[in-house]
């Protein structure tokens, strides 16, 4: 099966010497719910921004669907299928609610009554709070109802593959648990999806394969349910324990 | 030390250049009487007008304030030397009553730079042109109104000035400015203006006043233009409204841009193009304009920083020269691993104090950042701060620095001193020093002038030199002494900001995420230094998510989460607080 | 009374051509980051382009005043993409001082091609109209009129169509806008076109109150600037407002006060609220809530 992401070699340094990914290899399996957690430095939003198409790598390759992907604009990853709900949301402040989830779908030519039909189907299980206050700036909502508007505007165009980065950064575990069972629904509804985490209780219980990532290196990658959360403390956050192999399975 | 000997030998070199061309041009146009009166009266204009120039420029280039109404100051030199003049003061007097008043002026006008950005004072500096320019117009018993006013002549050893020896006096004036403003721009002054211009928060950290310091470089760059407007009134005779003409003003902004921001030479090539292109190509009014915005747009594109800079580049290559700051050749210096700073002996610090917070409530329109938080800090203790993104670790940080006000029924006492009743620049002073997560160095400042510049929190004179010195080889920093923070690895440049802090001379240094971005060689080192800092009696507080190295260096752990202190402890009762594994990791303890 | 109402209506009605020239440099402001000074004489070439074609190929009033628009819409256009986007980003004031060497540029090649003896530009609606005790020359409802039509157009553009949804998005964070695939070269281009339309549209209509020369656009771009920092550089709504009451502020000052100290007014105004809201009466802040 062609991964629908696939990342070959991929290393990315800023500037002078910093590097922030070294040789990362990665195929994402189409239907998967692939989790990366690393800690703060660890590289992943260096990732986030490869595997959405906002950076092209110094070097390695990057696939979709086993085609090379083009840095030469967002708009070729949009158009793929693939997209991006980047760290800390960037939701368009002053925009509203509906305007930031309609320009999701910026890139799709679609007529205008179809999308309203999707945008209404996205938000059939969206708490009130959010349906009732579609026309207010989205910087008046609280943190978490602004991820869900993230979320929905990266889904309004059904796309194919969605890198989120730090979804739960910043928000209450019981919005993180909306914003989780929100891509549950995605991922039934046949997305591939990858999200990139600090720390990841909550992802664990719904991701189907887990990646570690640390110093721009993958420290450990496997099924979910191959390690513990202990383990995963160990080597993402209270640093590397002796004893789990890098990439051990 | 070849690039520190480089850099003296640059300095050197451009005071003599300095001082080479007004004697060559002064030799020409005096005893060897190269030049006739019009070429006199254009190397006048020049030497008049590269003053302003250099005024606005090096305004913009140290403090990162670009004024459009620098013509209201050289209009204050002008009209004052025309009013005076005919009451019979000396010229040295009116050139000092002008500058005097300019600096005052612009000092005020410095004052609230702080609280604008830069095109919003760049409006701000237009309106003061403006005013200026409606009350020379109607301010007729000074400025004549529409009329002008005329100069009266002036007599210096009996002998009335004329324009060969007015020229001889342009030229001197501007020869003694340029060569005095390149050494302050490279001394003291020109180093805490770049320091604030570059880093704001990091200046303050180590005792800089932007307030004053923007005031006093608005000052001082007020009184050079009021110097040239006296000159201007000599060459002239006559004074006019056109001369201050907003056209004229902004033909200063368009010299300093096209010469090169910040930039000695930039400042005369800049002036030479506005004065020559519009000379060279007289009598054909709206031809030459069109080639002078031609060239003007040509150079912004093609030379983007300035005819001098751009110069140099390109040059620079072709005579083997390699820029100040540039990498040496093969990249930078690899990974920071190059010299560990090994043993560590720091001397003992002279007042170790006690760091005690109490109550400290922020909310942000409505939502609590910070509630009711406690942490204290003994003398030579390592404290850790940890928590989650958005737990309130940065408020925290910004109370401690004096950038945010707690609720009222706070209390923070750090040695003798009350925190709350103290400025952000005078913590610093009192002994407490911060280091950045993303190290925050002076872009324009070599590591060594930072941390000169730091010293100078505590010491005064040679002895904060010495004590930079010792600072960075305590670190082991010499080598990079002359490099710029661009041209060294990440790793590198947070050790020279902890150099920073540590030239302050603190008895408590606040770090926000050392460990971030290092690698594990890299820990280890900061490892040893933080616990070379508690030998010492150096207090520390480290903010950080490595959970790990955290915890096997402090003494004492604080965890934050949600605003609220949720733990605190031992390590060891850290590590097992289910609490804590909650913070961190969502819902472990009710899954596990 | 009757005075002050006069008063009133011709400070509205100069406000409503600052207005439109307000919302044109922060159209452009907002998406480039480049404060235009050459936007006004933008607005005086269209304007003397209008001229010729009204009064030498004898085009309606109307086709003059669409031709100005377009004229100077396209002058933008060119010169974003052979001047400000060569320049690169980031370089706020380098962008700011190639548009004043644009602005010398093109008062000269207009004095070259069309010459230094101001000209009568033909008023667009000729009579007057008596309203509540007060004559009032059509050209300044339809002065008027026409700026509110336009501003309408533009707050229409901005809301309701996808366009101009990216537009405002672009404007707010150009890094979110290329996440949902924006196109940068496509923006910035239409921001001009805009900018510089608005630009055309006002100059046309102050051309008949005024004598038409190449210094035409001076005095109302300054009064326009104004305006925009009294609003806030970012906020469209702001420069509309601030253009309006500068026309009003400056009309009031000249009658009232004193006819010679108008400029030291009018900023002297601007200055007092910047010092009260440094961003502008109508700035509003960034919202993240974490």
């Amino acid at each position: 099966m062609t991964a629908a992401l696939s990342l070959s070699g991929v290393t990315h340094r800023y500037g002078a010497g910093v590097v922030a990914l070294s040789g990362i290899s990665l195929d994402i399996e189409p239907g998967t719910f692939t989790l990366i957690l690393g800690p703060n430095g660890a590289g992943k939003t260096t990732l986030a921004n490869v595997m959405g198409g906002m950076l092209k790598p110094w070097r390695g390759e990057v696939r979709i669907y086993g085609a090379p992907a083009r840095y030469s604009a967002t708009r070729a990853f949009n158009r793929e299928g693939v997209v991006l709900v980047p760290e800390r949301r960037r939701l368009f402040y002053r925009l509203t609610v509906r305007e930031n989830i309609l320009l999701g779908a910026y890139t799709v030519k679609q007529p205008r009554r179809e999308l309203e039909r999707s945008l209404r189907a996205l938000l059939e299980t969206f708490p009130s709070a959010i349906t009732n206050r579609l026309n207010v700036p989205a910087g008046s909502l609280s943190g978490g109802e602004q991820q869900l508007v993230a979320v929905a505007r990266a889904l309004i165009a059904k796309p194919k593959l969605v890198i989120l980065d730090e979804p739960s950064l910043g928000l209450a575990p019981r919005a993180i648990e909306a914003v989780y069972d929100l891509l549950e629904s995605a991922r039934s509804g046949g997305a591939t999806l990858v999200v990139i985490e600090q720390s990841g209780a909550v992802a664990l219980r719904y991701a189907s394969h887990i990646a570690i990532l640390d110093g721009g290196r993958e420290m450990y990658r496997g099924a979910a349910d191959s390690i513990t959360q202990e383990q995963i403390l160990e080597i993402g956050y209270v640093g590397r324990a002796e004893g789990i192999a890098p990439d051990g399975h | 030390m070849l690039q520190r000997a480089g850099r003296l030998a640059g300095g050197h070199w451009r005071v003599l250049v300095a001082a080479a061309v007004g004697a060559a041009t002064l030799l020409a146009i005096g005893p060897l009487g190269l030049t006739d009166r019009y070429q006199n009266f254009v190397i006048t204009t020049v030497a008049v007008f590269a003053i302003i120039t250099l005024s606005v420029s090096e305004l913009a280039g140290l403090s990162g304030i670009w004024s459009v109404g620098h013509m209201a100051f050289v209009a204050i030199g002008a009209y004052a030397t025309a009013y005076f003049s005919s009451r019979g003061l000396a010229l040295p007097l009116i050139a000092l009553l002008a500058m005097g008043a300019a600096a005052a002026v612009g000092f005020g006008i410095g004052l609230t730079a702080g609280r604008f950005e830069v095109l919003y004072l760049a409006i701000l500096t237009l309106a003061l042109a403006l005013v200026g320019g409606e009350v020379i117009g109607r301010w007729d018993s000074v400025t004549g109104g529409d009329q002008g006013t005329p100069v009266t002549p002036f007599r210096i050893f009996g002998q009335l000035l004329r324009l060969d020896s007015i020229a001889t006096v342009a030229v001197a004036t501007a020869t003694v400015v340029f060569v005095l403003v390149d050494l302050a721009a490279r001394g003291r002054w020109g180093r805490r203006w770049l320091a604030i211009k570059n880093q704001r928060l990091a200046a303050i950290s180590i005792g800089l006043n932007p307030t004053i310091e923007n005031a006093t470089a608005f000052g001082a760059s007020a009184a050079l233009a009021a110097l040239a407007g006296v000159l201007l009134a000599l060459q002239i005779g006559y004074i006019s409204p056109d001369t201050f003409s907003l056209t004229n003003a902004i033909n200063f902004v368009v010299a300093a841009v096209v010469g090169g921001v910040g930039s000695i030479a930039g400042a005369v090539l800049g002036t030479a193009f506005i004065v020559v292109v519009p000379e060279a190509a007289r009598g054909a009014q709206d031809l030459q304009v069109i080639v002078f915005g031609v060239v003007t747009i040509a150079i912004l594109l093609f030379l983007p920083e300035g005819i001098a800079p751009g110069l140099v580049r390109r040059a620079a290559p072709l005579l083997g020269l390699r820029r100040r700051g540039t990498a040496p050749r093969g990249g930078p210096a690899g990974n920071g691993r190059d010299q560990p700073p090994g043993d560590l002996e720091l001397p003992p610090v002279s007042r170790p104090s006690e760091l005690t917070v109490e109550s400290v409530t922020v909310s942000f329109g409505g939502l609590k950042a910070l509630e009711d938080v406690r942490l204290s800090i003994g003398p030579g203790q390592v404290v850790a701060l940890i928590g989650p993104n958005g737990a309130g670790k940065t408020t925290f940080l910004n109370v401690l620095g004096g950038f945010v006000r707690p609720q009222k029924g706070a209390r923070a006492r750090f040695g003798d001193t009350d925190l709350l009743r103290q400025g952000a620049q005078r913590r610093a002073r009192s002994g407490m020093a911060r280091t950045f997560q993303h190290a925050e160095l002076f872009s324009e400042l070599p590591v060594l002038d930072t941390v000169v510049l730091a010293a100078r929190a505590r010491h005064r004179g040679s002895a904060a030199r010495e004590a930079a010195r010792t600072t960075l080889e305590a670190l082991r920093l010499t080598d990079h002494a002359g490099s710029l923070p661009g041209a060294l690895p990440f790793g590198i440049q947070k050790r020279v900001d902890i150099a920073r802090a540590l030239a302050t001379g603190p008895s408590l240094i606040v770090m926000d995420e050392p460990f971030s971005g290092l690698d594990l060689a890299e820990q280890q080192q900061l490892n040893q230094l933080i616990r070379a800092f508690r030998k010492a009696g150096v207090s520390v507080l480290l903010v950080d998510h490595a959970v790990q190295q955290v915890l096997s260096l402090a003494d004492r752990v604080f965890v934050l989460d949600y605003g609220r202190i949720i733990a605190e402890g031992t390590p060891e009762e850290i590590r097992r607080s289910d609490a804590v594994k909650e913070a961190y990791f969502g819902s472990v303890a009710v899954t596990a | 009374m009757n005075e002050l109402g006069a008063v009133l209506i011709s400070g509205l009605v100069s406000g409503a051509t600052y207005a439109l020239l307000g919302l044109g440099i922060v159209i452009i402001f907002r998406t480039t980051d480049v404060v235009n000074f050459a936007i006004g004489d933008f607005g005086m070439i269209s304007v003397y382009v209008a001229f010729a074609l009204l009064t030498h190929a004898g085009w309606p009033v109307v086709a003059g005043v669409i031709a100005a628009v377009l004229v100077s819409g396209a002058l933008g256009v060119v010169t974003e993409r052979t001047v400000i986007r060569p320049l690169g980003p980031g370089r706020t004031f380098a962008a700011l001082v190639l548009t004043l060497a644009l602005s010398l540029i093109l008062v000269s090649v207009a004095g070259m091609l069309f010459g230094h003896t101001p000209q009568a530009f033909p008023v667009l609606v000729p009579g007057t109209v008596t309203l509540a005790g007060l004559v009032v020359a059509w050209q300044k409802i339809a002065t008027a009129g026409l700026a509110l039509v336009a501003m309408g157009v533009i707050a229409f553009f901005m809301r309701y169509t996808t366009l101009g949804i990216a537009m405002r998005a672009a404007a707010e964070d150009p890094y979110a806008a290329k996440v949902v695939g924006i196109n940068r070269s496509l923006i910035a281009p239409l921001a001009w076109f805009i900018g510089c339309g608005l630009a055309g549209l006002a100059a046309v209509l102050l051309a008949p109150d005024a004598t038409l020369t190449v210094t035409l656009m001076v005095a109302p771009l300054f009064r326009a600037f104004a305006g925009v920092f009294l609003g806030g550089l970012q906020s469209m709504v702001g420069a509309a407002i601030g253009g309006f009451a500068i026309g009003v502020l400056d009309d009031l000052a000249g009658r009232y006060v004193s006819a010679s100290f108008r400029d030291t007014i009018v900023f002297g105004i601007i200055v007092l609220v910047l010092f009260l809201r440094p961003a502008g009466l109508l700035a509003t802040q960034r919202r993240e809530r974490v």
